[in-house]
């Protein structure tokens, strides 16, 4: 009678959890991968050619998309500072409106608009004479398509600002604003009116802004 | 164009409160108006190079009819029968060859004993007639 030999054992067990389906499946998975980021290539070629042709919807698209982005960035460029944020994104949007190009990637568009909102920041500084301020350019990279150094600002000043709060807290933001679950929900689950829960939310989001803002300036 | 993080969907939770959403909704509004100011700007721009250009057209298409329409003027239209005689007939006469050019531009004047065809305006002469009917 034949035996396996350890040496076969060791083959099979080497098998055991290979990921044969994700294997077989991968061509598929790069081709509906491939499909789908041409797809959103034709899409955003279509609206910045709209908003180029004078489309005045696509105009709106583009800055329901954008425009907390944008002000996002420049939140970080003048380190918490709202009001010059606020200031500099009008700029950047009236620009923006008056002048368009037409982009096949999101990377290339987020890079021009990275480029305008930069250049309206600086001006904004020499207007008000007060770049030390704010966060020095250089630091920021000067490559226009690296989009992390912001995002990793931003990122880790909502990581501090999270940290700072009771878990209770971090929890019940990371179920409304992650997992996407209703405040009636919760108030069910935790014997709390809708009221309670919807003003605790209300304080909660004001803390964390705060905060944010807070370790932006203190950075 | 969706695709929203866990990090952005709190940012954004965080950062566009109420105040936030009124700034936004003045600025949309005041950017559509910019927008549509500068879609109708250039509108008007390239439909007043298209008028200046169809003028510029209807002139010269003028200038030239006009040039054509002086031998009309005379009503006989000679050039066009000196050309005509000129196809029929491998030489033409004087005053055929007169009528080939505006009227009043040139005659036959006999020089030293040959007849000659003289221009009164050298400086047309030169840059040339058009000749026959256009």
């Amino acid at each position: 009678m034949a035996e396996l030999s350890p040496r076969n054992t060791a083959r099979l067990t080497d098998f055991v959890g290979f990921p044969f389906h994700e294997a077989a499946g991968a061509p598929l998975r790069r081709e509906a991968m491939n499909a789908a980021a041409e797809a959103e290539r034709a899409e955003l070629r279509r609206l910045t050619r709209a908003i180029r042709g004078g489309d005045e919807a696509a105009f709106g698209r583009f800055y329901d998309l954008y425009s907390l982005r944008i002000y996002k960035h420049l939140l970080v460029l003048a380190r918490g500072d709202e009001e010059t944020a606020r200031e500099v994104l009008q700029t950047v949007l009236l620009k923006v409106s008056k002048r368009f190009e037409v982009f096949e990637d999101k990377g290339q568009l987020w890079a021009w608009l990275r480029q305008v909102a930069r250049n309206a920041f600086v001006d904004a500084c020499r207007a008000r004479k007060r770049t030390p301020e704010f966060v020095s350019l250089d630091a920021l990279g000067s490559e226009p398509a690296e989009a992390s150094a912001e995002e990793d600002r931003l990122g880790a000043a909502l990581r501090m600002a999270l940290e700072g709060l009771e878990a209770a807290d971090r929890e019940l933001i990371k179920a409304v604003y992650v997992d996407g679950q209703g405040l009636q929900e919760i108030a069910d689950e935790t014997c709390q009116t809708y009221k309670a829960i919807e003003s605790r939310m209300g304080r909660l989001r004001r803390k964390v802004k705060e905060d944010i803002l807070d370790n932006l300036r203190h950075e | 164009m969706n695709d929203e993080s866990d990090n952005d969907k709190l940012l954004n939770a965080a950062l566009a409160d109420g105040e936030w959403a009124a700034l936004s909704a003045g600025l949309r509004e005041r950017s559509l108006r910019t927008f549509r100011v500068r879609r109708n700007l250039r509108r008007g721009l390239r439909l007043c190079v298209a008028i200046l250009v169809f003028a510029v057209i209807g002139t010269a298409g003028l200038r030239f009819d006009h040039r054509g329409g002086m031998t009309t003027a005379t009503g006989t239209r000679p050039a066009e029968a000196a050309v005509k005689a000129s196809v029929n007939s491998p030489r033409i006469s004087d005053d055929e060859l007169v009528a080939l050019f505006p009227k009043g531009s040139c005659a036959i004047a006999e020089i030293d004993g040959r007849k000659q065809l003289v221009f009164f305006d050298e400086k047309q002469a030169e840059q040339g007639y058009a000749l026959g009917p256009q």
